[in-house]
C-alpha cells in the first residue's frame, strides 16, 4: 500500500497545501510549526477519523484541534495504491461526524469504489486499528500517542503478527474473553463475599446450622412428647383414683342423703304440723267462716267508700238555719225558679227601663223649667221677637246710647270749641289791633323821633309786626265752617236718636211690652234671651211629647213587676233591680240549697246500703256488731293474709310431707342409721379436690407441652423446608464448583494456548528488533528480551527492567526498532506506507549519526513520510 | 369384607424433585389430599378398614395441618376403623398431638397385636402387626402364632431381603414368615407396588406410596384394595392407582443434534412416544454425544415444555465429543486452545470436553456459563 499524493484544503494551519509522495523518502524538512505533525495527523485522520470524538474537552478532541482557523473548508483528499489499484480518497469534515462527508473513487475510472468501507477504511487497508497504526507504522515522537494507547500490544497486532485470517476474531477477542472468564468466575468465586461460591457457603452454613437445631429440636421434641405422654400416664391415673374417690363420695353421699332425708323427713312433719297449728291459730280470727280476699278487698272497699261518704254527708246535710230558708225559698219557687235565662231577660228588661226613665227624666222638662217657660208665656202673651231682629234693636239701642254719648261729648266740645273759637277770634283781632298800634307806635316814634335811639322804635315796630303777625297766625282750632258742621251734625244725631228711641218703642209695643226707656235696653236683652230660653224650653216639651216616654214606661214597668210579682206577689214597688238581685240571689239560694239537699238525700241512701252490706258481711266472719267497719276489715285483711299464707305454707307443707312421702320409702328411711366408719364428706371432697387439682395441673403441663410440641413441630417443619433447602444448596454448590473449575481449567487453558500462539512469532519479532537496533547503535542488542505478550525487557543489573524506566532517548530508539520490528512481522506481504515524524528528536549524536543508514535500510521495503524540523536529522 | 391396604404416605416429607418452594407446598398439599380422596373412596366402597402399614408422616416434620386433617378425617369417617402401624419414619408426633384418640383409629404395639375385622364363614378375618423397635427383632416372628381357620392378614413396615435401601430399616426375613398360615402379608416400606406370592397360601404386597415424590418415583402409585370372600376366605386385590400426577423421567439421546432446537425436536418426538399427560412431573434426561460446538442450551430447551406439564427439569448428561483431527491444524487460538486442553494429563476427558466447549464459546462470544 503506497500513498500517491494528498491535497489538504483546509486542516488546522494546512489551507490548500499538495503534497506528492516518494516511493522510498519523502522529506519534510522544516521549521517548527510549519505543520509537519499537522500533516502527519491529517493522514492519520483520512484513513482513522478523529481521536477523542467523545471527549468532553474540546482540547480532547482532534476534530475540534485541526478545525482550520480560517473557517474554510475543512478536509481534503488523498490518493494511495493498493494491490495495483490507485484509488482516491476525499474526506469533508463536518462539525460533528455525522456531518462528515467522504467518497473513495478508483482514479482510473473516476467511480465510487466500493473496495473499501468508508468508515473502516484503514482497518481494511492496515488490518489493523487506529490504536494499533499508531504504534506500529506512525513512528512519533513519545508524545503523539495518546497515552491511553502507548501500553502493550494490542490484539490486532498479535492478530497481524500471528498471521491470522481477518475473518476469525479469536486473538482479537482474547482480552474480552478473558475478562468475561474472569468476570465470571468472580462472580462464581468462592474467595469473595459478592462471589456465588461464598454466598452458597454461607447459606449453606446457616442451614446446616438450622439442621443441627433441627436435631435439637428433634430431641426436644422427643423430650416434650416423652413428658406429655407421662403426664398424661399421671392424668389416667389420676383420673383412676379420682373415680374411686367419687364411688366412696358417692356412696357416702348416699347414706348421708339417706340420713338427710330422714332428716327431712321428720322436719318436712313438724313444718307440716307447725303450719297446721298456726293455720288453727289464725282460724280463730275467724269465728264464722273465711272470707275470700276478693270480697273482703271488696267490702273493703266499700268500708273506705262509707268512710268518705260520712263527711260528704255531714257537709251536705243543710242547717237549721238553711232549713227554714229553703222551706221559705221552696214556698217562694213552688211554681219553680226562674232560670238564668228569664233572670237575664228581666235584667234586661230592666236596664232598658232605667234607660228609658232615665231618658225621660234627661229629656223631660224641670219644673223650674215649666215655670219658666209658663211665666216667659205670660210675659209675653203675644209672642216675642226673634233672636235676630232683638238682637238688632239692641245693637240699633245700643248706638243710639253710643250716640247719645258721643252727643253730649260732641256738644260739650263743640261749645269748648265754639268758646274757643269765638277767644280765639277776639285774641286774633286784640293782636292785630295791638300790632297795628306798635307799629303805627314804633313808626310815630320813629317818625317822629321821639326817643334818642331808633332801636327801639324799630323795636317797637317789630314788635308790633310780630304781634300782627303772630295775630295773624292765631287761628282757632276749628273754623267756624267746621263747627257749622259740628252742630249740623249735633243735630242730625239727635234725631237719630230719637228714630231708634221711636223703632225701639214700636218694637217692644209689637209685643205688648211698654217700659220707660231707660229700662229698653235691658227689656231687648230680656226678650233676647228669653226668647232663646223660651225656643229651648218649647223644643224640650215637644220632643218629650214626642218619644212617648210615659207610655213605654209604663208598659216596661207592667212587665217587669208581672215577672218579679210572680215570685214576690207583694211586690209592688219600682225597685226593679233590688227586686231582680234578690229574686236571682234567693233563686240561687234555692238551687243550691236543693241541690245539697238532694245530694244529702243520696248519699243518705248510699250510705244506708253500704252500711247494710258491711254488716252483713262482717257479720259473716265475726258475729260481732262493729262499727268502724274500714278498722275492722282492714284487720280482717291482715288475718286472711295471714290465713292465706299458713294455709298455704301448710298446703305447701303437706305437699312436700306427702311429696317425700311418695318419692321415699319412709319406713325404709326410719331405718338408717350413720355408719362410725364412713369418712367425712368433706375430707372425701378434700381428696376430690386434691385428685382434681393434681388433673388440672396435669392438663395444664399437657397443654404447655401441646404448645411447645406445637411450636417445636412448626420450627421442626422449618428445618425441614431448610434441610431441603440446603439440598439444594449442596447441589448447587457443587455444580457451580463445577463450572468454577471449568471457567478456571478454560482460562488457564487459553492463555496457555495465547502464549503459545504468540511465542510463535516472538522470534521473527526478536530477530527483526535486533536488526534494526544494529543499525541504529552497532550493538547486538541481545540484553533486550521479548515475551509471549510482545513486552520488552532489558537485562540489566541483574534483573529485566521494563523500558519506561530507561531514558527518553533510549526509550524511543527500543520503540522505533520494536515497532518496525512489529512492522515487519506483521506485513510480510503488502508493505505499508511509514509516517516517521521527527522520531530521531531525543537520539545523541552517535545514534543520529546511523539514523540515514536506517532510513535507508527501510525505505528499500517501505514507503517513508519523514518529517524533521532539523538538518541534522535529515 | 373390603380393606384397604396403603403405605409410605410420607405426609409433609422432603420433595427429592428439585422442586421450587412454592411447588414443593402444592405437592405436599396434593399428597395429604391424595390421602383424604382415599378414604372417600372408602367410604363410596363402603369399604370399612384402612390399613396403614407405616410411614404416615414422615419423622416430626409434620406440619400441624396435616395432622389436624388426618385427625379430622378419621373422626368424620367414624365408620371406617383405621389400622395404623408405624414405620421407621413415624414418630409420637402425631399421637401427642392429639387430646383424645378416635375410638376408630387402632395401633399396634412393639408386641403383636391382634383385632378381629371381620368374619368369614370359617372363621374371622383377623389382622396382626407388629412394630419394630431398635432391639433385635427376629424373636418376633417365633411369637406369632395364627389360627389357620381365620383369614390371617399380618402387616409390617420394612424390607424384605429382595430390596436395599439407605434408610435404616428393618429387613424382614420374609423366610421366617412363610408357612405360617399368613393369607395376605401387608408390607410397607418400598415405595412402588408389587405383589408376589408368599407361599402356597398366601401373597404378600408393597402397596407402593400413594404420590411419588421424586423423579426416583416414577410409574404409578396408589393403593391396593383386599377383597375377602366370606364365603371362601379367598381374597383378590386390586391396585388402585390414585396419585394426583405422576412421574416421568424420558431418556432422549441427543447424540448428532448441532443445536438446541434439533434437540427440542428429538425430545418432542420422545414424549409423544411416551404420551406423558400434562399435570405430570417430568425429568428429561439428555444423553447421548454432542458436538463440543453444539449449541446446548439447557434452559433454553427446557422452556419450551415448561408450559406443557406441571414440573419440567432437563438433566444434561450428553458427552461432548471433540474432533481433535480438525483442529490438528487450525492456526486460530482455538485451535491452539483445543490442542492445548486435550494434551492436558491433569483434566478428565469429560472436563477436557467441559472446558473445550466452554472455551470455544467463549471465543465465539456466546454464553459460557449455563
Amino acid at each position: 500500500m503506497k500513498l500517491i499524493s494528498c491535497y489538504i484544503e483546509g486542516f488546522g494551519k494546512l489551507q490548500d497545501f499538495k503534497v506528492d509522495f516518494q516511493d522510498d523518502v519523502t522529506v519534510f524538512l522544516e521549521d517548527n510549526a510549519w505543520g509537519k505533525s499537522t500533516l502527519a495527523t491529517f493522514i492519520k485522520v483520512m484513513f482513522y477519523g478523529f481521536f477523542g470524538e467523545g471527549k468532553k474537552a474540546l482540547a480532547d478532541r482532534e476534530r475540534e484541534k485541526y478545525r482550520p482557523w480560517n473557517k474554510g473548508v475543512y478536509g481534503g483528499k488523498i490518493f494511495f495504491e493498493s494491490n495495483g489499484k490507485e484509488y482516491e480518497l476525499r474526506r469533508v469534515f463536518g462539525n460533528k461526524e455525522k456531518d462528515d462527508s467522504a467518497g473513495l473513487y478508483e482514479v482510473s475510472t473516476n467511480l465510487t469504489s466500493k473496495d473499501f468501507s468508508l468508515d473502516g477504511i484503514g482497518q481494511e487497508l492496515f488490518g489493523i486499528d487506529e490504536a494499533s497504526f499508531l504504534r506500529t507504522v506512525f513512528v512519533a515522537q513519545n508524545g503523539i500517542v495518546p497515552e491511553d494507547l502507548k501500553t502493550g500490544i494490542a490484539d490486532d497486532i498479535s492478530a497481524k503478527i500471528g498471521n491470522l485470517s481477518d475473518a476469525t476474531d479469536d486473538i482479537n477477542n482474547y482480552e474480552n474473553v478473558m475478562e468475561r472468564l474472569t468476570d465470571e468466575m468472580n462472580r462464581l468465586t468462592p474467595k469473595r463475599s459478592t462471589g456465588l461460591l461464598k454466598k452458597l457457603e454461607n447459606e449453606i452454613a446457616v442451614k446446616q446450622n438450622e439442621v443441627r437445631e433441627g436435631e435439637n429440636l428433634e430431641h426436644a421434641f422427643a423430650q416434650i412428647t416423652a413428658n406429655m405422654e407421662a403426664e398424661k400416664e399421671n392424668r389416667k391415673n389420676a383420673t383412676k383414683h379420682l373415680k374411686e374417690v367419687n364411688e366412696e363420695f358417692v356412696k357416702v353421699g348416699q347414706i348421708r342423703e339417706k340420713l338427710v332425708q330422714k332428716e327431712q323427713y321428720h322436719k318436712l312433719l313438724f313444718e307440716a304440723q307447725e303450719s297446721e297449728a298456726r293455720l288453727n291459730r289464725i282460724k280463730e280470727s275467724f269465728p264464722v267462716s273465711v272470707p275470700k280476699e276478693e270480697d273482703l278487698d271488696r267490702m273493703l272497699e266499700k268500708a273506705r267508700q262509707r268512710d268518705t261518704l260520712v263527711p260528704l254527708l255531714n257537709d251536705s246535710r243543710l242547717t237549721g238555719e238553711e232549713t227554714i230558708k229553703f222551706e221559705k225559698l221552696t214556698a217562694t219557687f213552688a211554681q219553680g225558679y226562674p232560670g238564668k235565662d228569664q233572670l237575664a231577660d228581666c235584667r234586661q228588661n230592666i236596664n232598658k227601663w232605667n234607660e228609658l226613665r232615665e231618658e225621660s227624666l234627661a229629656k223631660k222638662m224641670t219644673a223650674s223649667d215649666q215655670e219658666k217657660l209658663k211665666a216667659l208665656k205670660e210675659k209675653y202673651p203675644k209672642g216675642m221677637g226673634n233672636e235676630e231682629q232683638t238682637a238688632f234693636k239692641i245693637a240699633a239701642w245700643n248706638s243710639q246710647d253710643m250716640i247719645i254719648g258721643n252727643l253730649g261729648q260732641k256738644e260739650i266740645s263743640f261749645e269748648m270749641q265754639k268758646k274757643e273759637h269765638r277767644q280765639k277770634e277776639q285774641m286774633k283781632k286784640s293782636l292785630l289791633i295791638l300790632g297795628i298800634l306798635l307799629f303805627f307806635a314804633g313808626g310815630v316814634l320813629l317818625g317822629l323821633k321821639l326817643m334818642d335811639s331808633t332801636t327801639i322804635p324799630v323795636v317797637i315796630m317789630i314788635a308790633g309786626i310780630l304781634v300782627a303777625a303772630i295775630g295773624c297766625i292765631i287761628k282757632p282750632a276749628v273754623s267756624s265752617a267746621e263747627l257749622a258742621e259740628k252742630e249740623a251734625e249735633i243735630a242730625h244725631d239727635r234725631k237719630h236718636v230719637e228714630g231708634i228711641k221711636d223703632e225701639v218703642v214700636a218694637y217692644l209695643g209689637q209685643y205688648g211690652i211698654a217700659c220707660p226707656m231707660e229700662r229698653v235696653e235691658a227689656v231687648l236683652y230680656d226678650m233676647k234671651q228669653d226668647y232663646t230660653q223660651y225656643q229651648e224650653l218649647c223644643k224640650k216639651e215637644e220632643e218629650y211629647s214626642r218619644y212617648q216616654f210615659e207610655s213605654r214606661l209604663s208598659k216596661a214597668e207592667q212587665e217587669i213587676k208581672a215577672f218579679l210579682q210572680s215570685y214576690y206577689p207583694d211586690e209592688a214597688s219600682n225597685h226593679f233591680t233590688e227586686t231582680l238581685n234578690m229574686l236571682e240571689r234567693e233563686s240561687e239560694q234555692y238551687a243550691s240549697l236543693r241541690d245539697r239537699q238532694e245530694k244529702y238525700q243520696a248519699l243518705w241512701e248510699e250510705e244506708k246500703h253500704l252500711k247494710e252490706e258491711l254488716n252483713n258481711f262482717v257479720r259473716s266472719i265475726n258475729a260481732e256488731e262493729v262499727t268502724d267497719f274500714t278498722a275492722i276489715l282492714l284487720g280482717f285483711k291482715q288475718e286472711l293474709a295471714l290465713y292465706n299464707s299458713a294455709n298455704s305454707q301448710f298446703h305447701k307443707d303437706m305437699e312436700a310431707l306427702s311429696q317425700f312421702m311418695e318419692n321415699n320409702d319412709v319406713e325404709a328411711l326410719l331405718k338408717v342409721e350413720a355408719d362410725a366408719n364412713m369418712r367425712n364428706p368433706d375430707e372425701i371432697h378434700a381428696a376430690q379436690d386434691e385428685l382434681n387439682r393434681k388433673i388440672e395441673e396435669t392438663d395444664e403441663a399437657i397443654h404447655a407441652y401441646r404448645i411447645q410440641a406445637d411450636t417445636l413441630s412448626e420450627r421442626i417443619m422449618n428445618v425441614a423446608e431448610a434441610e431441603e433447602r440446603l439440598e439444594e444448596l449442596v447441589a448447587v454448590k457443587a455444580e457451580t464448583e463445577k463450572k468454577y473449575h471449568i471457567l478456571d481449567m478454560t482460562k488457564q487453558y487459553l492463555k496457555q494456548a495465547k502464549e503459545a500462539q504468540t511465542a510463535r512469532y516472538v522470534a521473527p519479532i526478536k530477530n527483526a528488533f535486533t536488526k534494526y537496533y544494529h543499525l541504529l547503535t552497532e550493538e547486538v542488542g541481545d540484553e533486550f528480551r521479548f515475551d509471549a505478550n510482545i513486552n520488552i525487557t532489558k537485562d540489566e543489573e541483574g534483573g529485566y527492567r521494563e523500558i519506561r524506566s530507561l531514558s527518553s532517548g533510549w526509550q524511543d530508539l527500543i520503540r522505533i526498532c520494536e515497532r518496525m520490528a512489529l512492522v515487519d512481522a506483521m506485513y510480510q506481504d503488502e508493505k505499508p506506507f511509514l509516517v516517521f515524524d521527527d522520531p530521531f528528536v531525543n537520539l545523541d549524536a552517535k545514534k543520529l549519526s546511523h539514523a540515514r543508514a536506517f532510513l535507508d535500510e527501510i525505505a528499500k521495503e517501505y514507503q517513508v513520510l519523514y518529517f524533521t524540523c532539523h538538518e541534522s536529522r535529515v | 369384607m373390603k380393606f384397604i391396604h396403603c403405605a409410605d404416605i410420607h405426609l409433609d416429607s422432603r420433595m427429592s424433585a428439585n422442586l421450587e418452594r412454592e411447588k414443593s407446598k402444592e405437592r405436599k398439599a396434593e399428597i395429604l389430599r391424595t390421602f383424604l380422596r382415599m378414604i372417600d373412596y372408602a367410604e363410596e366402597q363402603r369399604i370399612s378398614v384402612i390399613l396403614i402399614a407405616g410411614d404416615l408422616f414422615d419423622t416430626n416434620k409434620v406440619s400441624k395441618t396435616a395432622m389436624n386433617a388426618v385427625y379430622n378425617c378419621i373422626c368424620t369417617h367414624p365408620d371406617v376403623d383405621f389400622y395404623y402401624l408405624k414405620g421407621n419414619h413415624d414418630v409420637n408426633s402425631f399421637l401427642a398431638s392429639m387430646e383424645e384418640i378416635p375410638k376408630n383409629l387402632h395401633f399396634f404395639s412393639t408386641d403383636w397385636t391382634s383385632y378381629q375385622i371381620g368374619k368369614t364363614d370359617r372363621g374371622n378375618i383377623m389382622l396382626y402387626g407388629v412394630e419394630f423397635d431398635k432391639q433385635d427383632n427376629s424373636s418376633l416372628y417365633n411369637r406369632l402364632t395364627l389360627n389357620s381357620r381365620d383369614f390371617n392378614i399380618v402387616t409390617l413396615h420394612g424390607q424384605t431381603n429382595k430390596y436395599q435401601s439407605k434408610d435404616k430399616v428393618e429387613v424382614i426375613p420374609v423366610s421366617e414368615l412363610r408357612n405360617k398360615g399368613i393369607d395376605y402379608l401387608a408390607l410397607g416400606h418400598i415405595h412402588s407396588y408389587s405383589m408376589e406370592k408368599l407361599d402356597d397360601r398366601g401373597s404378600m404386597c408393597y402397596p407402593g406410596c400413594l404420590e411419588g415424590r421424586g423423579f426416583d418415583e416414577c410409574g404409578e402409585h396408589g393403593f391396593v384394595v383386599i377383597d375377602v370372600e366370606e364365603e371362601t376366605g379367598h381374597f383378590s386385590h386390586s391396585f388402585v392407582s390414585i396419585a394426583t400426577r405422576r412421574i416421568y423421567a424420558p431418556v432422549v439421546d441427543v447424540s448428532g443434534c448441532k443445536n438446541s432446537d434439533e434437540m427440542v425436536a428429538f425430545i418432542r418426538d420422545k414424549l409423544r412416544e411416551e404420551n406423558i399427560p400434562a399435570k405430570s412431573l417430568v425429568k428429561i434426561v439428555l444423553q447421548g454425544d454432542v458436538d463440543v460446538e453444539c449449541d446446548k442450551n439447557i434452559p433454553y430447551i427446557r422452556s419450551h415444555f415448561e408450559e406443557d406439564f406441571y414440573f419440567v427439569k432437563v438433566d444434561d448428561e450428553t458427552k461432548c465429543k471433540v474432533d481433535y483431527l480438525i483442529y490438528e491444524h487450525d492456526a486460530s487460538l482455538k485451535g491452539e486452545f483445543i490442542r492445548t486442553v486435550m494434551s492436558s494429563k491433569e483434566l478428565t476427558e469429560e472436563e477436557k470436553g467441559e472446558v473445550i466447549r466452554c472455551g470455544i464459546l467463549a471465543l465465539a462470544g456466546e454464553e459460557f456459563n449455563q
